[in-house]
């Protein structure tokens, strides 16, 4: 009688401590998506920035080297890709084209020397600049977060939780083998 | 060919902070935050070292925020903007409330130099603020081979524009800095984009750490650094945070 209470009581503290598990398991991979999810919204606002700073500088470039229509256009164009990405992915894709348009647009703002004078174009470039810096360290944050959801849900035994409640590995952000190449200076 | 100056080399900071593993560089260790001005490269003779740092200690205590000054001898190819994120990650000056940290990293054969601006600055100093102050006060006083002056002046500049009509005791040397017009600040709707993200932010985190802890932000802060070995009264960085604003510049 006393045996079987005690194997009861040993049952039953497993039992619990097997749901505790499970539950702060399940609970952690919830917050960890969530930081994912946070870490890319830092990404979003500074991309948004990115694309409404872009209009101020093309116009600035304009006033001194109206007939480069070509990378005005690429561009514009690169700037709506990005405004009309919707997934994470896309978006990331979008923003390394426009990362390759807008290194051309400003290697040739580097041929009129009353332009690179400018203090407003400086002033743009220096917010650029500082827009892909944040853009930069918003990304490699993101990353760790991925990074760390990841391996969560694929390290045993957590991993059978991540597949009982649909947790799918998250895509890391890198940039595209094309992307990688940096921008080509034409002259 | 000639390549933008810092417009590309941020450019290609940003990419290769993407890469994370596939570095081209040595990384040059971070030194301790022992004092308001770590002169690695021996740029500052001690006396100016001492001026500043007693100026800079003057900033925190009127409130203005934390501000650090770094001199390196090089980067040894790192780009600054990396290179002061690290900085800024290990040192965090600035309060954790008011992320109100700032620091000045120079690097001497790189002739490279760049504003950190903390994350609670970025309205009141922002990017193209940062660039003015480089290329107006410390690039000039750089060429001149007056670096002790520049930085003078820099801090000057950034507490005036931080306590625009306040108690802080302005420099009359200090040259007055053109700033360009409040158009550059953030358009009206990615403002209101940012106030929403960051409210939404703020339930969110406080839903998720309830009685946890700020864990959404990469982990317990350490403590502060350094035990005040340098010049009384310095208690090390405070937790501020930064995401990578102010801006870079040569000379």
């Amino acid at each position: 009688m006393k045996g079987w209470v005690i194997a009861l009581i040993v049952v039953g503290v497993i039992v619990l401590a097997g749901i505790g598990w499970a539950v702060s398991t399940y609970n952690g991979m919830v917050r960890d998506q969530e930081e994912i999810a946070t870490r890319f919204s830092d990404i979003d606002v500074q991309l948004m920035r990115r694309a409404d700073l872009i209009p101020n500088l093309v116009n600035t470039v304009k006033g001194y080297a109206a007939h480069e229509d070509k990378i005005f256009t690429e561009v514009a164009n690169a700037r709506s890709r990005l405004l009309a990405a919707a997934t994470p992915v896309e978006k990331m894709a979008a923003n390394d084209q426009l990362t390759g348009a807008l290194g051309r647009l400003l290697a040739i703002a580097e041929s009129y020397p009353a332009l690179k004078a400018n203090e407003n174009f400086l002033r743009l470039q220096d917010e650029l600049a500082g827009t892909e810096n944040r853009i930069g360290y918003a990304r490699a944050k993101y990353n760790e977060a991925v990074r760390s959801f990841n391996t969560r849900i694929k390290v045993f035994p957590a991993s059978l939780i991540a597949t009982r409640s649909g947790f799918e590995p998250k895509p890391y952000f890198e940039a595209e083998p094309a992307a990688k190449t940096a921008p080509r200076v034409e002259f | 060919m000639q390549i933008p100056a810092f417009g590309l080399s941020a450019l290609y900071a940003a990419f290769f902070l993407l890469f994370g593993g596939s570095r081209i560089w040595a990384e040059i260790p971070v030194p301790p935050f022992s004092g308001y001005v770590v002169d690695q490269a021996g740029m500052l003779n001690p006396a100016e070292r001492e001026a500043l740092a007693s100026t800079l200690r003057r900033f925190e205590e009127s409130g203005l925020g934390q501000m650090a000054v770094l001199i390196v001898p090089s980067l040894e190819g790192e780009p600054i903007e990396r290179f002061g994120m690290r900085v800024a990650e290990k040192w965090k000056p600035g309060s954790k409330q008011n992320d109100n940290g700032l620091i000045l990293l120079i690097a001497r054969d790189d002739r490279a130099l760049r504003i950190e601006v903390g994350y609670g600055l970025e309205g009141t100093i922002n990017d193209a603020k940062a660039g003015d102050i480089i290329r107006q006060i410390l690039v000039p006083a750089l060429r001149e081979g007056k670096p002790a002056e520049g930085i003078r002046h820099a801090i000057d500049a950034i507490a005036k524009l931080i306590q625009p009509d306040g108690t802080w005791e302005s420099d009359p040397d200090t040259p007055s800095v053109r700033y360009g017009a409040d158009a550059e600040e953030l358009p009206p709707h990615v403002r209101l984009l940012a106030i929403v993200v960051f409210f939404a932010l703020f339930v969110l985190i406080s839903i998720l750490t309830r009685g946890r802890g700020w864990i959404i932000f990469g982990g317990p802060f350490r403590g502060a650094g350094g035990s005040g070995s340098f010049g009384g009264g310095f208690r090390g960085g405070g937790g501020g945070r930064f995401s990578g604003g102010g801006a870079s510049g040569r000379w």
